[in-house]
């Protein structure tokens, strides 16, 4: 027996040296990352307070790199303040029923605030309802939520980002030609929002077919196997939309891989690392700079004000803007202090 | 028999000890009434679906399905309401969605003789299916105002969630335990064909267990919607893999022919406090899931262990 | 639960027949194909077969590693996680050292250590493959999260690249690695004492055991096969996509899983070959790719997947019934 698993073991081992010959390439060339630019709102000096907070912030994920990034810039603000943080997410990505055990959890805990990114805007209702009748104020942020009582929403108009983005693609292709839209995790809070920015800009040009609208679960891999099947089915497109950059850059890869480059436009959304490095490379159109970190760091600082007794608006705008090849280095060394190289 | 509950039991309430006392060390918040009233209300839907669950799996079986079943009865329920139906009304259709699921299961089962393993595989893919294409994936809000505030408030001090699924939970203890459904299914799960050569209706209470459990995901997709206040197409996925994980964990032998639905509540109960005791400790996600992991393993591993060094020490150690 | 599956002579001419019901699982695919054909002029391409292979050798790579566990009555939940794992391992190596070898060879020798841990605990300790595989599940992507961090390693050199997305000649890289994973195992099932003693094993443990089989070590090596080949899947499919990150993978096993039982391999164990793995692999993508083809809603595509599965398996039962009823008969003449 252990001659035939060292035989299948020796089998593969040849196949990877084959495979190991060869010349590396890149495109893109990458000075040595730098911790990522803390959000803008860094002015603030630190309060000195007798009381530390404890603060939690809560995402719906922890493997897309958006969340992540949100995840760190609340806690370089919590620094700065001298405040705890806890960044927790539900083991089930996105699930907003975790979401709601998570906060009933850290009511019983007794943090001080705590920043929401809920998965869902009404889903999550109850569990904002719990934390206020427990008096735990509750900051929303990335996302609005529907109900309960909330401090403030840090964050933009996810409609109108898509919407600004599209249209700008939609744009490129002079308003008409054959549309694929790849859509947001069914169920979502952002998923919904995005779809209905999507199909805002496309009602805007008559002469724009949307071929198929599908699901791609905000994931690169789900991006990348349900562009391939459409690219089977249809011979001619010239704009495909994403919900997000992730669903981009696995749909860029299939696009690549059938070898038709070139023929379609693919625009993205949220401003990560890898699609700005696909924009130089001119593999992706355009995507939208949403800074993370400002949307948890303002959410951190202001939670730390309300705790401090300050007034606090309703709604605390968070900037967005468009990333095309035009800015994209600037933006990417701005973000993540990268310097990229385009073609 | 004597012995064999000995070295059974101490495995969950080992895990469960040890939980309460790192716990209570973590936190001060941890080992208080409020905290455990909450712990039971966040347990109530597991609780549901875990109970049913171990119905089929005295059988030998797994039912993959209530998950999706759940999420299937919550969209309806709310469809319904949303269309202006009475709560009565929407609530009647939320459980005949369910027990239509588990009456659908268990025909395949029993008279196409398709293995439940693949039967239920198949409904939870289709369950899954319709709660999505229901609306194109979408959450269904506007639930009627009596719902929220019958189905999802509290009687005295007790939400009225977890007077469900206690309610349910008795029903089932009963049942397994004084009446005749606990031998049959003990037979079944032992020996199928012996079951049928002593005269038990095999194909009746083959199929019970998965109507039942069927049933009960339609009353949780009920209690689930109440919880979020609206109907979801994909909040129940993974259910049915944690009410499995809570059954086993619990000390039911997946094998079948023997089971305990008091160990199925202290399953449900730990992997409960082991999900409130990681999030009051606040470690990061990863290190949750790593231990949950691990948590789910050695609960099983630890006793298995034990008893397999007892045994040895009866026989003499032949091994 | 009769588990002995006893041999039964049959006369020539009824084989024959019996062979054609046999081919029951055969007929789905085909009228899918035809009816895709009638319906959709751009199914009929070459370039629409290769891909379709292309996408199919993935799943089969998994869903061979699957069979084998399913032959001895296990279950193997945790090869989703085992990719993510082993290949954003792999990813971080390469992309940071930009060596391909040691990083494919590590991602290979982990996914077999995490299937040698996942058979221990099974076959040693005695605990259900079921929790032990989904505990792994749960702990190994906790561990590829904490690994990453948020990070996605993007971009490999065109060396690695070539291993899923490249080709020689005009066949895919990945279809040659799922012809040679084939190969292996059919020889394994077949012609090997290890092959013959998974079968005994699913059969009966027990008779296996008191027949002089180290049934033990036969099942240790089978979830140890499982989590090997799963970390080659992952590799293959981390090529593909050119990127690693932390959820890569999830869900995996369910449709391993899926093609091994629509391929009609039993989940009793013991009764099934390789050749149901290509079967079930190939019918499952063929259905996705038609579904994609035709249109259907993504959100609708679960539902007649689920059906089909059912509706597929209740028609083998059924072919299976009049099988026996001729058997019967065959054996009163």
């Amino acid at each position: 027996m252990k001659k035939k698993i060292s035989f299948i073991v020796s089998t593969f081992a040849i196949l990877g040296f084959l495979c190991a010959c060869g010349t590396p390439a890149t495109v893109t060339e990458e000075i040595p990352e730098i911790a990522p630019a803390a959000p803008e709102s860094e002015s603030a000096e630190p309060v000195e307070e007798g009381k530390t907070y404890n603060l939690a912030l809560i995402i719906p994920d922890m493997v897309n790199p958006f969340w992540v990034y949100m995840k760190d810039g609340a806690e370089v603000v919590a620094n700065q303040y001298g405040a705890n943080i806890e960044a927790l997410a539900p083991m089930k990505p996105y699930n907003v029923e975790d979401q709601i055990r998570i906060i009933e959890d850290l009511v019983q805990k007794q943090v001080d605030a705590i920043v929401l990114v809920a998965a869902d805007s009404n889903g999550v209702i109850p569990g904002v309802e719990a934390a206020n009748s427990a008096n735990i104020p509750v900051v929303t942020s990335n996302t609005r939520v529907f109900g309960g009582e909330v401090v403030t929403f840090v964050g933009y108009d996810n409609v109108e980002a898509m919407y600004t983005v599209a249209k700008y693609g939609l744009e490129a292709i002079n308003g008409e030609g054959k549309v694929i839209l790849l859509e947001g995790t069914p169920g979502t809070q952002t998923g919904a929002d995005r779809t209905k920015g999507m199909q805002k800009a496309v009602e805007e040009f008559p002469g724009v077919e949307v071929l198929a609208s599908q699901n791609a679960d905000f994931q690169r891999s789900t991006g990348m196997s349900v562009m391939e099947n459409l690219l089977q089915r249809f011979d001619e497109i010239d704009a495909v939309i994403c919900a997000n950059d992730e669903i981009a850059l696995g749909a860029i890869e299939a696009i690549s891989a059938a070898g038709r480059e070139g023929e379609m436009i693919v625009v993205g959304f949220d401003g990560n690392k890898d699609a700005y490095m696909a924009i130089a490379q001119g593999r992706i159109f355009a995507t939208l700079d949403q800074n993370p970190w400002a949307q948890s760091g303002l959410g951190v600082e202001n939670a730390i004000k309300y705790l401090n007794g300050e007034e606090i608006p309703d709604f605390v705008s968070v900037d967005y803007r468009l990333v095309t090849s035009e800015n994209v280095i600037d933006v990417a060394k701005e973000r993540f202090g990268i310097t990229l190289i385009g073609q | 028999m004597r012995f064999k509950k000995i070295i059974r039991t101490p495995g969950i309430l080992f895990i469960i000890i040890l939980i309460l006392i790192i716990g209570s060390f973590i936190s001060p918040h941890f080992l208080t009434l409020s905290n455990f009233s909450k712990i039971l209300y966040q347990s109530a839907i597991l609780l549901l679906i875990a109970s049913g669950m171990t119905l089929v799996i005295t059988l030998g079986e797994i039912d993959l399905s209530p998950g999706a079943v759940l999420s299937l009865s919550s969209m309806i329920t709310a469809l319904a309401m949303e269309k202006g139906s009475s709560v009565f009304l929407s609530i009647i259709v939320g459980l005949a969605t369910g027990l239509i699921c588990g009456v659908i299961n268990a025909l395949f089962i029993v008279k196409a003789k398709v293995p439940a393993f693949i039967t239920t595989f198949g409904m939870m893919s289709m369950a899954k299916g319709v709660s999505l294409g229901l609306k194109d994936g979408a959450t269904v809000r506007g639930l009627n105002e009596n719902f929220t505030n019958t189905i999802g408030g509290n009687i005295g001090p007790i939400p009225v969630v977890v007077l469900i699924s206690i309610f349910c939970f008795i029903i089932l203890f009963v049942l397994l335990a004084h009446g005749k459904l606990g031998p049959y299914l003990f037979a079944i799960g032992t020996d199928k064909e012996a079951a049928e050569y002593s005269g038990i209706n095999v194909q009746l209470y083959n199929a019970l267990p998965f109507v039942i459990t069927g049933l009960l995901a339609g009353v949780a997709g009920i209690l689930f919607t109440a919880r979020l206040n609206l109907g979801h197409p994909t909040g129940g996925i993974g259910y049915e893999f944690e009410a499995i994980a809570a059954v086993v964990v619990g000390g039911n032998p997946l094998e079948g022919g023997r089971s305990n639905m008091v160990d199925t509540l202290l399953g449900v109960f730990a992997l409960s406090i082991l999900k409130n005791s990681l999030t009051m400790l606040g470690y990061p996600i990863w290190w949750q899931m790593a231990i949950s992991g691990l948590v789910l393993i050695f609960a099983l591993l630890v006793p298995n262990i034990l008893k397999y060094k007892l045994i040895r020490i009866r026989l003499g150690d032949k091994q | 639960m009769v588990k002995d599956k006893g041999l039964v002579h049959l006369r020539k001419q009824n084989v024959k027949i019996i062979g054609l019901f046999k081919a029951g699982r055969f007929i789905f695919p085909l009228l899918l194909l035809i009816i895709l054909a009638i319906l959709q002029p751009s199914f009929l391409t070459m370039s629409n077969f290769v891909n379709i292979l292309r996408q199919s050798s993935i799943l089969f790579i998994l869903a061979a590693g699957q069979t084998l566990v399913i032959l001895t009555e296990g279950i193997d939940l945790s090869i989703g996680s085992i990719i993510g794992f082993t290949a954003c391992m792999a990813g971080s190596l390469v992309i940071n050292d930009g060596n391909n070898v040691i990083g494919i060879f590590l991602a290979i020798i982990l996914g077999m250590l995490i299937g040698l841990i996942n058979g221990y605990i099974i076959s040693h300790i005695r605990v259900p493959a079921f929790v032990t595989t989904y505990g792994m599940q749960i702990l190994i992507r906790g561990l590829t999260i904490a690994f990453m961090k948020g990070d996605v390693f993007w971009g490999f050199n065109d060396s690695f690249r070539f291993i899923g997305a490249g080709s020689i000649g005009a066949i895919p890289m990945p279809i040659i690695i799922g012809v040679l994973v084939l190969i292996i195992f059919y020889f394994l099932l077949n012609y090997s004492t290890f092959g013959q003693s998974i079968y005994y094993l699913g059969n009966n443990r027990n008779a296996t055991k008191v027949s002089g089989f180290k049934i033990r070590k036969i099942e240790t090596i089978v979830y140890a096969i499982s989590g090997l080949v799963a970390s080659i899947g992952g590799l293959l499919y981390l090529s593909r996509l050119n990127s690693a990150e932390a959820s890569l993978g999830t869900g995996f096993e369910m449709d391993a899983i899926a093609a091994v039982v629509l391929g009609g391999t039993s989940f009793f164990g013991a009764e099934g070959k390789i050749e149901n793995a290509i079967i079930g692999s190939i019918t499952i993508t063929l259905l996705k790719n038609a579904m994609n083809l035709l249109g259907i809603s993504s959100y609708w595509q679960p539902f007649i997947i689920g059906l089909l599965i059912v509706v597929i398996i209740a028609n083998e039962r059924a072919f299976e019934k009049l099988r026996n009823l001729i058997l019967v008969r065959e054996r009163v003449n």
